[in-house]
């Protein structure tokens, strides 16, 4: 009994001065350790702002977009930086990036801390902001992984609009270039890619300021000025012309000059499109073709065709699909609007399994559904296929257009 | 016990009984931390800090602590100070605290320290137990460093991180990997072995080369003593 005693009260005394040495250990160390998991916190944050004193956490608005996750000021006065996690559809993981933003408005440093995707657009595009501000004039999104760098760009679009709306930071003025590349899209949508991005090639300007043509021969932007300032006047396929200022008004201007100083892009690809026309209404169809569809969407010809009693309206439409390569189909539509049938010129990238994962049986079943579809019916439960996205988005663009076009020649009739 | 006795105190711990690759002890430890040569040192000096300590205090406590509890108190003794070695490293020392990670909190069930305060410290004063700690700590720690050398020059074309020019080309990655430490561990084993010349072909304490301070408390010799009982 004496022996218990003994061993309970001298493991008791051990414990307890094992328990005060250790907290006595822990007294001096424990602010010691707390600051270097503040340092080790902010280690990333010296990469992109290596001249900081120190950081000091800003809390973010209760409107911040959800990409921006940290805001944090360097407390010398030196500027701002922001941690951003964004993804692409085509990514295992979010995109980490790290911001610096200086007090004068403009990106003194980006890195990339975590990288998911499935195409990189290397360390190079992000070094390509450093010294942008928030209008980030001239930075395009990198050919090839348009996805991921358009994921890139928001995310950094984001992180200013935290800062200038806060006042942080004065807003960047846009120039009147990317206002234009801004503005494209919108006054000639056909253009546009999966993104809302206008792919179009700078083209010598005929004596204008600068002119465009679509990547996906759509038509034709020239800029050029009137009295009230510069304007940008769109060309379609056809020749049909509208001019617009930078605010994507409509204004009067040279449009039937502009219109005639380029070559009509449909005369361009007649003959191209007219062999896809046939393939799409037969052989024994005779096709007219429509001087003027005033309709700026993704078509690129358009004829009147006549089988044996019955007329139809034929459009060729060119949208940007899988990759920004373009998706070429004739579409034949009745004098309802309604669609007969439409043929993919460029081979659809669908695989078969997909078709089976959306419950079709082939392709041919996939084509069948929009037979009858017009305008008012048409819903993108018919066109979306998982897995196949891109291509099935450019399917729904091209039907979407072809219904444009139509509402457009009717008008004009 | 004189002045030459304190030193071969000392200095069995090297090599004689080093407790790596004599006695084949803290074989966890050894192989994970071996893959550079700075965790191991880092590995090796926070095990010797441990050991010199933990020594000290229960060779001091070894009339006061009863035989019933003496395991238990060795273990508190044990794990209080690999807790204080784990905060000082975490404070002053954070990129080794990291490196070393979970290995550095293991040191508490490192069977040397154990072994060690089981086997000598509680037997002797505690000047013997300190340099016993020290020399068998040392000893662990040229243990590691020479297994570290072996598989980061070889393996990694590095020495503490530094390139060396061709072997940075041309290196053998596996001895980075887990094989690779089993591999380099038995070389250094079997050189050793060789370079003291280990008896062979003795089983039981004859062979054994911490005979001398276990007094024969071990298992083979307990299971001789039951055959002489039945």
């Amino acid at each position: 009994m004496k022996s218990n005693v003994k061993s309970v009260v001298v493991l008791t005394a051990i414990c307890v001065v094992v328990a005060t040495l250790l907290s006595v250990t822990n007294f001096f160390t424990a602010p010691v350790i707390e600051s270097n998991k503040a340092s080790a916190a902010y280690d990333s944050l010296y990469v992109v702002m290596a001249d900081a004193q120190g950081f000091e956490d800003v809390e973010l608005p209760a409107d911040a977009p959800e990409t921006v996750t940290g805001l944090y000021k360097e407390t010398s006065g030196l500027g701002y930086v922001a941690t951003l996690s964004t993804t692409s559809q085509y990514s295992s993981d979010n995109m980490s990036i790290t911001v610096a933003i200086g007090a004068d408005g403009t990106i003194v440093g980006v890195t990339i801390t975590g990288y998911y995707e499935s195409k990189d657009f290397g360390p190079d595009y992000p070094q390509t902001y450093v010294g942008a501000d928030s209008a980030l004039n001239g930075i395009d999104t990198f050919a090839g992984v348009t996805y991921s760098s358009t994921a890139f760009k928001e995310a950094i679009q984001d992180a200013f609009s935290v800062l200038v709306s806060s006042g942080a930071v004065a807003e960047g003025q846009k120039s009147e270039d990317q206002m234009v590349k801004d503005i494209l899209p919108v006054i000639l949508p056909g253009c546009a890619d999966a993104l809302g991005a206008a792919q179009v090639s700078e083209i010598d300007p005929a004596g204008y300021t600068a002119a465009y043509v679509a990547n996906n021969n759509c038509g034709y932007a020239i800029v050029t000025s009137n009295d009230a300032g510069t304007i940008v006047c769109v060309i379609n396929a056809f020749g049909d012309a509208k001019c617009y200022d930078l605010e994507g008004n409509e204004v009067e201007g040279p449009a039937d000059e502009v219109a005639a100083a380029f070559p009509s892009i449909a005369e361009a690809f007649a003959q191209r499109n007219l062999e896809n026309a046939k393939k799409a209404v037969g052989d024994d169809a005779v096709l007219t073709p429509i001087e003027s569809a005033p309709s700026f969407d993704a078509v690129s010809g358009a004829y009147e065709a006549t089988v044996g009693d019955d007329t139809y309206y034929v459009f060729n439409t060119d949208v940007f699909g899988f990759n920004n390569t373009v998706l070429q189909m004739a579409i034949v539509l009745d004098t309802e609007g309604s669609v007969v049938t439409y043929k993919p010129i460029t081979e659809l990238i669908v695989q078969e399994e997909y078709y089976k994962d959306h419950q079709l049986t082939d392709k041919s079943a996939y084509v069948n559904q929009f037979v009858g579809v017009n305008e008012a019916t048409y819903s993108d439960d018919i066109t979306m296929v998982a897995g196949a996205t891109c291509t099935a988005t450019a399917v729904s663009d091209s039907i979407h257009a072809a219904f444009d076009a139509f509402k457009a020649v009717k008008e004009a009739q | 016990m004189n002045k030459t006795s304190k030193s071969s105190i000392f200095l069995k711990g090297l090599i004689k009984e080093n407790p790596v690759l004599v006695l084949i002890l803290g074989t966890c430890p050894t192989l994970a931390t071996t893959t550079s040569v700075i965790s191991a040192v880092a590995m090796g000096l926070a095990a010797t800090a441990v050991l010199l300590c933990s020594n000290m205090v229960i060779s001091a406590l070894r009339n006061i602590i009863p035989d019933k509890v003496r395991i238990p108190c060795y273990i508190v003794v044990i794990a209080g100070f690999v807790s204080v070695v784990q905060m000082l490293m975490q404070a002053y020392l954070p990129d080794l605290y990291d490196m070393l990670g979970v290995y550095l909190a293991l040191i508490v069930v490192n069977c040397i320290i154990l072994g060690r305060a089981e086997m000598f410290a509680r037997k002797n004063n505690v000047i013997d137990s300190a340099l016993d700690g020290l020399g068998m700590g040392i000893g662990f720690t040229i243990a590691l460093l020479l297994m570290a050398t072996f598989r980061e020059v070889l393996g990694n074309g590095t020495f503490a991180g530094y390139s060396i020019p061709v072997l940075s080309e041309y290196n053998v990655p596996i001895l980075t990997a887990s094989p690779g430490g089993f591999f380099a561990f038995g070389c250094i084993i079997a050189l050793v072995a060789a370079i003291t010349n280990k008896p062979k072909n003795k089983i039981g304490c004859e062979g054994c080369a911490a005979a001398e301070t276990c007094g024969g408390i071990c298992p083979s010799n307990e299971k001789k003593e039951d055959e002489v009982n039945a």
